[in-house]
């Protein structure tokens, strides 16, 4: 069983700090997807947890236990390498036996559990086969089993999935899911794909520049982004965020940018006046069509997507400016009809220009 | 490959593609013309000259080379139950064997302590290399100079063992050959340093750390995980310091001309003693081509071996190569 705790943990190479003191605690047990822009330090936070990179400062602790100067192979943990890393030289079944011959585990038992571990990720038709002759996908099961039947108390992945493509990647993304499921171990996991920390996570760790942004459930980060770069990071079609600014008029509060003027209601009557960004999900911008209200634009593109249909706006900023409608009923809509639309106050978001969210009332 | 949309007509070559062979073809006669060109015009004359001689008897001093006598295969019959050419051939084959081996163990070993960056590396690498960018004449005399009997390197032995240590390194015939086996061994042990520090480096990290963490020692991860990837490399390595070897002869020539007696006789040596100290250019000649031959069979076996390293290299990186092919 393992919980892995990090503390004030830094890495710099040079003058350049890759990751900046961040505290986490995994528990025994979760699912913790790292997700983050590449070059935010989740690889290299990942790599230290299994002792690649000795850190620069801080403590890495396995339950309980200052691991900083052990080496890989006494921490207890296994690792899924996005490049599979498999050896090449082997056969798949003298892949998955490598860790237990290491621990000097007896010929007929180490058959027995690679055996076992082979119909868990079903590749048992692979085993004769070398790695140069499994597809991509195989591969990826070939690793996993190989790390599992070690039996690790952690299972480290980086980026396990991000050399396959889109429909395999979903396959092996609950594949995943159902290990952690069955084996209930801890799961530490390293993408970039906003998707996969979605899906996948018990609990996700933004992280950007170095550090830790925000943490918390796929439903909390969705839902109360901490900051315009989470809110900018998840979801797809990913939030509107329209630079503006908060100004109070005739007795309330208003956000105005350059064609869109948005009545913010009494519950940001605490916000003083001044730049701010504010986002709304495509989900949550309504459409209509009798051309009234504050905020009318000209449609610019439509993209039938079959189960909905977006409709792009030019709000006179860089970002295309997106509402989703359900269904294809709009797919006929001609370009340049004007839209008018509007926005349900309770699924605003304003950031601050320090690019925190400003929280409602 | 993808289906086509089927066409009524044979599928026609397009002008692109036309010209597009024909640029291809147009650079590969670029380059290949002057190697052409340096064949018939340089290399060629030089074949049928010593082919030429090798079938007549022509003594220098005696008449012109034009009208020398066809022997037949005398010359080859009289090269091939020599024994002092047998044992030429057999001082030549334990000499590139012994320093092969040397300059493999040492280079390699140089390459692994190497091959993780560290501090002052590059320092380390400038003096590694130097040997082999040292001429061999004078790796020769600085080396006589340094194992004279009484010179530097026995009295400094001498010193440190606290007894007399006078080996006869340039007189000795026992001593001689694996005197200058060493100083081959000195000299380019930096080349296979370089080729193994170069495969070394290539070998992808992951499988190494994969091997790590499923708890191999160092001890293991080189035998089970590096060693295998490197054999082509290592191959490689072997094979062109094997026939470099084979062809040793300034070193050999400064120190000892063959001597002392026939100790250091290797087959470059005894071919150019032949030739230009007994003056019998035909045997001389025939002598050349049988060595050739047979370094043309030790080049072709090491080519079918290498070829084979290599099919297996691809089978083992089979689908990394379909994957940069693109196919699914």
């Amino acid at each position: 069983m393992a919980r892995i705790e990090l503390h004030n943990l830094r890495k710099t190479y040079g003058s350049v700090v890759a990751v900046k003191d961040i505290n986490l605690t995994i528990e025994d047990g979760e699912f913790v997807v790292l997700v983050g822009p590449s070059g935010c330090g989740k690889t290299t936070t990942l790599r230290m947890i299994a002792g690649f990179e000795d850190p620069t400062a801080g403590e890495i602790r396995i339950d309980g236990r200052v691991v900083n100067d052990l080496e890989p192979r006494d921490r207890g943990l296994g690792m899924v390498f996005q490049s599979h890393a498999l050896f090449p030289h082997k056969t798949v079944a003298q892949n998955i036996e490598f860790g237990l011959r290491m621990k000097k585990v007896p010929a007929p038992e180490r058959q027995a559990r690679v055996r076992a571990v082979a119909e868990m990720v079903r590749i048992t038709h692979l085993l004769d086969k070398m790695p140069g002759q499994c597809s991509g996908g195989e591969s990826q099961r070939v690793a996993l089993a190989r790390t599992l039947v070690t039996n690790p108390s952690t299972f480290l992945l980086d980026e396990p999935l991000s050399s396959l493509d889109a429909k395999l990647r979903r396959e092996l993304r609950a594949e995943c899911d159902r290990l952690h499921e069955e084996l209930k171990r801890t799961f530490i996991y390293v993408t970039h794909d906003q998707e996969e920390a979605m899906t996948l996570a018990d609990r996700i760790v933004v992280m950007r520049q170095g550090e830790i942004e925000q943490i918390g459930s796929p439903l909390d980060i969705y839902s109360r982004p901490a900051s315009y770069f989470v809110a900018d990071f998840f979801g797809s079609p990913s939030m509107n965020l329209v630079a503006g600014e908060v100004v109070h008029e005739d007795g309330g509060v208003r956000f105005r940018s350059k064609k869109l003027s948005v009545d913010l209601t009494a519950r940001y009557a605490h916000v003083p006046p001044g730049k701010a960004t504010l986002g709304i999900r495509p989900e949550h911008v309504g459409v209509g069509f009798d051309g009234t209200g504050a905020n009318v634009l000209p449609a610019r593109l439509i993209e039938p997507l079959g189960k909905d249909t977006l409709i792009y706006f030019d709000d006179g900023t860089e970002r295309a400016f997106v509402a989703v409608t359900e269904g294809l009923g709009k797919a006929a809509l001609k370009v340049g009809t004007p839209v008018s639309l509007a926005f349900d106050p309770r699924h605003i978001y304003l950031f601050g220009s320090d690019g925190r969210r400003i929280d409602p009332k | 490959m993808a289906a086509r949309p089927p066409l009524d007509t044979a599928p026609k070559v397009s002008l692109r593609e036309v010209s597009r062979a024909r640029a291809i073809r147009r650079f590969r006669l670029t380059i290949l013309v002057p190697l052409i060109a340096l064949f018939v015009l340089v290399l060629m004359p030089v074949l049928f000259l010593q082919l030429y001689f090798s079938f007549h008897q022509w003594s220098i001093y005696l008449g012109s080379w034009w009208d020398a006598d066809y022997v037949g295969l005398n010359l080859f019959t009289e090269v091939l139950t020599d024994p002092r050419f047998g044992w030429a051939i057999l001082r030549s084959l334990a000499f590139a064997t012994g320093s092969t081996i040397g300059c493999f163990v040492i280079g390699f070993a140089l390459a692994y302590l190497m091959h993780k960056p560290f501090r002052g590396q590059a320092l380390y690498y400038v003096v590694f290399i130097l040997p082999m960018l040292t001429v061999p004449i004078v790796v020769a005399y600085t080396a006589e100079m340094l194992l004279y009997q009484s010179g530097p390197v026995n009295d400094l032995i001498s010193r440190i063992l606290g007894v007399e240590f006078k080996p006869a390194w340039l007189t000795d015939p026992n001593v001689a050959l694996p005197a200058v086996t060493l100083l081959e061994i000195w000299n380019w042990t930096p080349f296979s340093f370089i080729i193994m520090l170069a495969g070394l480096s290539a070998i992808p990290k992951e499988p190494i750390e994969a091997a790590e963490i499923l708890g191999a020692s160092k001890w293991r991860i080189f035998w089970e995980v590096q060693l295998p990837l490197l054999r082509p490399v290592i191959f490689l390595a072997l094979v062109l310091r094997f026939l470099e070897a084979m062809a040793e002869f300034p070193k050999t020539w400064a120190l000892f001309q063959g001597g002392p007696g026939t100790a250091t006789e290797t087959l470059p040596v005894y071919i150019f003693l032949t030739t230009w100290q007994y003056f019998e250019v035909s045997k001389g000649a025939a002598m050349s081509y049988i060595v050739m031959m047979l370094m043309i069979v030790i080049v072709l076996l090491a080519i079918q071996l290498l070829r084979r390293e290599k099919r297996s290299l691809d089978a083992m990186y089979g689908k990394a190569a379909r994957e940069a092919g693109g196919e699914p």
